[in-house]
């Protein structure tokens, strides 16, 4: 796995469109989901997934073989899905709708787990969200989310901790709400 | 199982294997008020999480992304690849250097060539007949050092005299390589020439002798180099003038 993703990445280097076609085949699944599951919507993360891929052609030669590929690539998906972010919370109608979202029941989501879900990710600090999607979507270990958010792994494991209790405590509230 | 244990072993297998499964979990939590509530809300994040791992969208951004890359990998990628390929890069920049390094040396060897002909030319043309340093030099020694006879080996004068003579030999040398580059004018015809000795001390008078001893030691080195550079041109004439 690590050497035919080092194989590919040397074959890029020469100038190799077919080991570039493979790479990005390889990985844009994963990198679609933390960027969906980040930043909410499908146009957005289609945005942010092809930016993420013309980073890393452009910097492959900043990747250390040494190290795996995935974390690598990870932190310049979220790194990329933070600056969108922010450039996103600046624009003053988004901000209004996600306001409007959270705070009033939809009935388009009533019943629907997995964007319940989704909807209270969004509510969350950036960093916990960040943990959460990367540990419960990616299977990261903590370690490697350490890596990738240049945080101590007992950090991570205290975020991990209060984004699922803070996710459970609203799920619990909606599901009242719902149930009512 | 108390309610810490409880809350550890709820992080650990959220998400990674069905809670109703781990009896300890269930049971304590059936047992405790406090550890209920948590552990319905864990239940239903649970549920949530199957769900929301189901529900990203397939996406192909395969030919966008190659279509905008295409350029890039054929001009940039490829300086990208020489700098990630250290021994590559160097060995090229040592190639270049000993290019540099090997036309220096040319012109170089050119020059010296040059000098070592010139010199062979002007001795065959006035072999030992031109005695005037051996000559002119011994006149202002005797009158001023009457003992030379005697202590000939380490007078200071003679030694000064045969210095001064080997110093002038590299002056002459190194202006004569500024001056002639171009060895192959001063190539002689013949490949089959004889090196006059040029150092025959045997009809000189023998007040004379330490003084030639000592200029024969100082110029011997010379007389040497002089001999390999001709012997080497003289190998090498005819395939030249061929």
């Amino acid at each position: 796995m690590t050497s035919e993703i080092v194989l590919l990445v040397q074959q890029i280097q020469t100038g190799s469109v077919e080991s570039a076609r493979a790479l990005t085949e390889r990985f844009q699944g994963e990198v679609f989901g933390v960027c969906y599951r980040m930043l909410g919507q499908r146009q957005d993360a289609e945005d942010v997934v092809q930016e993420v891929f013309l980073r890393v052609f452009k910097h492959l030669d900043k990747w250390d073989i040494k190290r795996p590929f995935k974390p690598w690539l990870f932190t310049i998906a979220v790194n990329r899905c933070r600056t969108y972010l922010e450039k996103r919370a600046k624009m003053p109608l988004f901000n209004e709708e996600i306001i409007h979202l959270a705070t009033s029941p939809c009935e388009q989501l009533q019943g629907e787990l997995g964007e319940e879900l989704q909807l209270a990710l969004e509510s969350l600090r950036e960093e916990y969200r960040t943990c959460f999607i990367l540990y419960h979507q990616q299977d990261l270990n903590c370690a490697e989310i350490g890596d990738i958010l240049d945080r101590p792994e007992g950090t991570i494991k205290t975020w991990l901790h209060r984004a699922r209790k803070e996710l459970a405590e609203w799920l619990t509230r909606r599901g009242i709400e719902t149930g009512a | 199982m108390n309610c810490n244990e409880f809350e550890q072993q709820l992080d650990i297998h959220i998400g990674k294997r069905p809670l109703g499964a781990i009896v300890e979990l269930a049971g304590h939590a059936s047992q405790c008020e406090q550890c209920l509530e948590i552990w319905n809300g864990a239940i239903h994040l649970e549920e949530s999480l199957s769900q929301w791992n189901r529900d990203v969208p397939e996406i192909d951004i395969v030919e966008s992304v190659i279509s905008q890359i295409k350029g890039d990998l054929h001009q940039a990628l490829p300086s990208i690849a020489a700098m990630s390929q250290p021994d590559l890069f160097f060995s090229r920049q040592a190639m270049r250097k000993n290019e540099e390094v090997t036309s220096s040396e040319k012109n170089s060897v050119l020059a010296v060539v040059a000098v070592v002909l010139m010199l062979a030319t002007g001795l065959f043309l006035f072999p030992s007949s031109n005695p005037r340093p051996i000559e002119k030099s011994p006149v202002v020694v005797m009158e001023k050092t009457s003992d030379i006879s005697e202590d000939h080996s380490t007078s200071p004068e003679i030694k000064s005299f045969a210095k001064d003579a080997g110093i002038a030999y590299f002056s002459l040398a190194q202006h004569a390589a500024d001056v002639f580059a171009d060895a192959s004018l001063f190539v002689p015809d013949s490949g089959k020439m004889q090196i006059p000795n040029l150092l025959q001390t045997k009809d000189i008078p023998l007040p004379l002798n330490g003084l030639i001893d000592a200029i024969e030691s100082d110029i011997k080195p010379i007389q040497s180099d002089l001999r390999k550079a001709i012997d080497f041109l003289l190998m090498s004439t005819p395939d030249q003038t061929s």
